[in-house]
């Protein structure tokens, strides 16, 4: 029997006359990992959350939800508390306790489980998730992946039968992106749970789901193995395409002209079957080895001169307390007029306190920043991980104006500013809404808007891919792109090598308060083999000097 | 500067809350200045052990000018008294009056210093176990409050900081200007903190908060050391309530302040009271010292 099973589910909010939901019947047995994936918008995160009733949006429903066969709406709230397991996007916003034991014992104290009862599910639950190390920290000292990993386990002491997730990953970095799919993979497999979680970033959870749920404005659009979703995705050549994982793209690239008659599980989901691939494909072609090598760009051509240093860090050395260890040693490094400059690097490796130096909000003890394009410090603008932070009015174009206002600038520029680039083109339809209001992306380009407005020389972005979809990285590239066109300097710091990959012009590795390494992304990436990109992984050893989908197609295509 | 561990927190809850209770109470009703100044010096001993002292004269630097603004303007509002210091528009402003503000604001650094060590015993789950049954909702408001405090400390470094960059700040410009930087970042901080609080809700919810028939993690199990504090406790209650009841130690400032006289009951009073309001320090010392006198045994 079905665990979870919909009917012809439709849903719309008031005053919206536009489906969420459209007809929507999926059967759902149990032991099933399924992804749900589709465009920002597509309605997954509503039908996630009306799966898990006492959380469902307010709004007009139609058709049927059963859980094990009964009427979601008959369930008791009991059981419906303990028996599906709901974990959010933001790993903050859903803790409730300042402690971690607290935060694990808060379902089951409602729930009114006797106390010995709590106190050994806490106790198995911790220690199968590797929690008692902070058992008793304050929850505000943990790492984003320590919290989210905390939360599962606070909804795994209720012991659910189905576990729902929405994007838990996006807010983190890769290395706890693969740790909290690893311990999901763990609870499916071991344990039996089904398992159904969003994500818009399919790269490393779709080899490791039973099955794909694709959804396109309110409907399944398909509802199979990952393998002939994949393949669906593909035919129908629509901008998931890029979401796919990386080994999956690269095969479609080979095999463009002739993958619709493809057998779908053929298709390469993971790195080790896309490497199996390539392999395949370069023998069976007799590829000859000039083919096989990308040539390395002309390094002596990409030199800058020093006239076209935009920023100059000179041995910088910083330090929050005077009796707290250095966060920064001896960090030199310059950036270019109209170029891209990536600094990667773990967690806590000090990159946004770099940024916080660069951009004037916390000074060096020593070292000194230049700025040689003007000596202006507004001509360097900051955009902070959280774009919404910039915003402080109720309105797009009322904060747009208040922004020319406190600079002592015309009214007129803002409407200037958006002539001037392509991308803006379609903001002013969002000017009247409130800047909360908007998707991830839609709040990045109003940001960016607003720096504009100032007319920078150096923007400084703090992980500007993180929680968006593959679409609005794509606007992220777009824009980027424009403006280092205009002689612009963009430096970033960011966890997504495949972003900076494609789109830097020179990367930095941190390494505990130190640049270790700087150079082109061709040369960085291939170099290393596990703090690289995917699609480096896929070639390596098969294709020289390929780190980007890209740059397999272009050699295979000559 | 040595940093105690907290042994009295370790009681049991009820007990601990009962106590506190029974000092505010106390603190609040015997209105008299020798019985103040000797509660204020074991508060303040009490914080002294605790957090040592330089955290201790951070918080006096921010009180005491407290205490002498009080003094200062009580006694233009309040004409009460008999003993005129000099005339303000025909208004005589008293000794009584002047008095009367200094003993309100000694108070209310007691009573900050009361709550400072109340809540070094009595943490968010210990206040959620005392509460969740009588006020689930004000002790969610309270959960809330205490884990989103850190939060919002960063938020507010991390907004204001962003904003200077876009020019809005508050150390730069006229003060108009600031202030209005000021209310905006507030503003800011406010509507990007209620986004974050819906999902709380929607977590908490999603996890039974509205169930009937909670129970709690910590048992806090009732030890004999529990039972003889709380017999202590009644019996020093007692103690006080034959004194307030019997008016031993009744103290008026109005019209005239009542003369202070010393006299064996009045001592005893106040070494008893030295005992109650130090029972954390004692407790705490002689924990220390049995775990001192554990380790030699090794």
């Amino acid at each position: 029997m079905e665990v979870i099973k919909t009917k012809n589910l439709t849903f719309q909010y008031r005053n919206n006359p536009k489906s969420i939901l459209n007809d929507i019947s999926l059967d759902i047995y149990e032991g099933d990992f399924i992804l749900l994936c589709g465009p920002s918008g597509c309605g997954k995160t509503t039908l996630l959350k009306h799966l898990k009733h006492l959380i469902a949006p307010v709004g007009d429903l139609s058709g049927d939800i059963f859980f094990n066969g009964v009427n979601i709406k008959e369930v008791p709230e009991r059981s419906l508390v303990s028996e599906i397991g709901f974990v959010f996007q933001n790993p903050e916003n859903q803790i409730v306790c300042d402690k971690p034991f607290e935060e694990m014992a808060f379902g089951l104290e409602n729930l009114g489980l006797p106390s010995n009862e709590i106190r050994r599910r806490v106790a198995e639950m911790a220690s199968f998730f590797g929690i008692e190390k902070y058992f008793e920290k304050d929850i505000h000292t943990l790492s984003g992946g320590q919290k989210q990993l905390l939360n599962l386990a606070s909804i795994m002491v209720m012991q659910p039968s189905v576990l729902l997730l929405d994007e838990p990953t996006s807010m983190l970095d890769p290395v706890a992106t693969g740790e909290f799919f690893s311990i999901l993979n763990k609870i499916n497999k071991e344990l039996g749970l089904t398992v159904i979680i969003c994500e818009h970033q399919l790269e490393a959870i779709y080899p490791i789901v039973d099955k794909v749920c694709y959804m396109e404005n309110g409907r399944v659009a398909a509802f199979d193995n990952p393998n002939n979703v994949a393949k669906k995705i593909i035919v129908s050549g629509s901008n998931m395409t890029y979401a796919l994982p990386t080994p999956t793209r690269i095969f479609t690239e080979l095999t463009r002209d002739y993958i619709a008659e493809m057998d779908p599980m053929s298709i390469p989901l993971n790195v080790r079957d896309g490497r199996i691939c390539l392999k395949y494909y370069v023998e069976k072609n007799e590829i000859g080895p000039e083919r096989l090598v990308k040539p390395g760009a002309d390094l002596e051509s990409l030199k800058r001169k020093d006239e076209d240093t935009a920023l100059k860090a000179e041995g910088i050395y910083f330090r929050y307390k005077k009796a707290s260890p250095d966060i920064l040693k001896n960090i030199s490094f310059r950036t270019y007029r109209s170029e891209i400059f990536s600094i990667l690097g773990g967690n806590g490796v000090g990159k946004t306190t770099l940024l916080s130096i660069l951009s004037g909000i916390n000074k060096p003890y020593r070292g000194k920043v230049k700025s040689l394009m003007t000596d202006s410090r507004k001509k360097i603008a900051y955009l902070p991980q959280n774009p919404e932070i910039m915003f402080v009015k109720d309105s797009i174009r009322e904060d747009l104006e208040f922004l020319a206002e406190t600079n002592d600038l015309p009214v007129s520029i803002i409407e200037e500013t958006v002539n001037k680039y392509d991308f803006f083109a379609n903001v002013p339809e969002f000017f009247d809404s409130n800047p909360l209001d908007l998707s991830g992306g839609e709040k990045q380009k109003m940001a960016f808007l607003k720096l504009m407005l100032l007319d920078p020389e150096i923007i400084l972005l703090d992980e500007p891919t993180k929680g968006l979809d593959a679409f609005s990285k794509k606007n992220l590239a777009d824009i980027l792109n424009t403006l280092t066109g205009k002689g612009i300097s963009v430096v970033m710091v960011t966890h997504d090598l495949e972003f900076a990959a494609r789109h830097s012009d020179r990367c930095a590795l941190m390494f505990n308060g130190e640049i270790v390494s700087v150079d082109i992304p061709e040369r960085f990436f291939s170099n290393n083999h596990f703090y690289t990109t995917a699609t480096s992984k896929v070639t390596k050893r098969i294709l020289e000097n390929t780190i980007t989908v890209d740059d397999v197609r272009e050699l295979m295509y000559i | 500067m040595s940093r105690y561990s907290n042994f009295f927190g370790d009681y049991h809850p009820v007990v601990v809350f009962i106590y506190y209770m029974s000092i505010f109470v106390l603190l609040i009703t015997i209105t008299h200045p020798a019985f103040l100044l000797v509660s204020l010096f074991v508060l303040l001993l009490y914080s002294l052990l605790l957090d040592g002292i330089k955290s201790l004269l951070k918080s006096l630097v921010y009180m005491i000018p407290m205490v002498l603004f009080i003094a200062v303007i009580n006694p233009f509002f309040n004409h009460y008294g008999e003993t005129p210091l000099f005339y303000m528009n025909n208004r005589p402003v008293t000794l009584e009056a002047l008095l009367f503000g200094v003993f309100t604001g000694v108070l209310i650094i007691g009573l900050i210093f009361l709550f400072k060590s109340f809540s070094r015993c009595i943490d968010s789950h210990r206040f959620i176990y005392l509460f969740g049954k009588i006020l689930p909702t004000i002790s969610l408001m309270i959960t809330m409050v205490m884990r989103f405090m850190p939060y919002l400390k960063r938020k507010l470094s991390a907004i204001s900081q962003t904003q200077a960059t876009l020019g809005v700040s508050v150390n730069e410009g006229r003060i108009k200007k600031r202030l209005q930087s000021g209310a905006n970042i507030l503003s800011i901080l406010i509507s990007v903190s209620l986004e974050g609080t819906i999902d709380t809700a929607d977590s908490m919810k999603a996890r039974g908060y509205q169930l009937k028939g909670k129970t709690h993690y910590n048992t806090f199990v009732y030890t004999s050391r529990d039972f003889v504090l709380l017999v202590s406790t009644v019996i020093l209650d007692i103690f006080f309530a034959i004194v307030v009841i019997r008016g031993s130690y009744a103290f008026e400032f109005y019209p005239r302040l009542t003369e202070v006289s010393f006299n064996s009951i009045t001592i005893l009073i106040l070494v008893v009271n030295c005992l109650f309001m130090g029972l954390p320090i004692i407790v705490n010392i002689v924990e220390e010292v049995r775990w001192k006198l554990s380790r030699r045994k090794i």
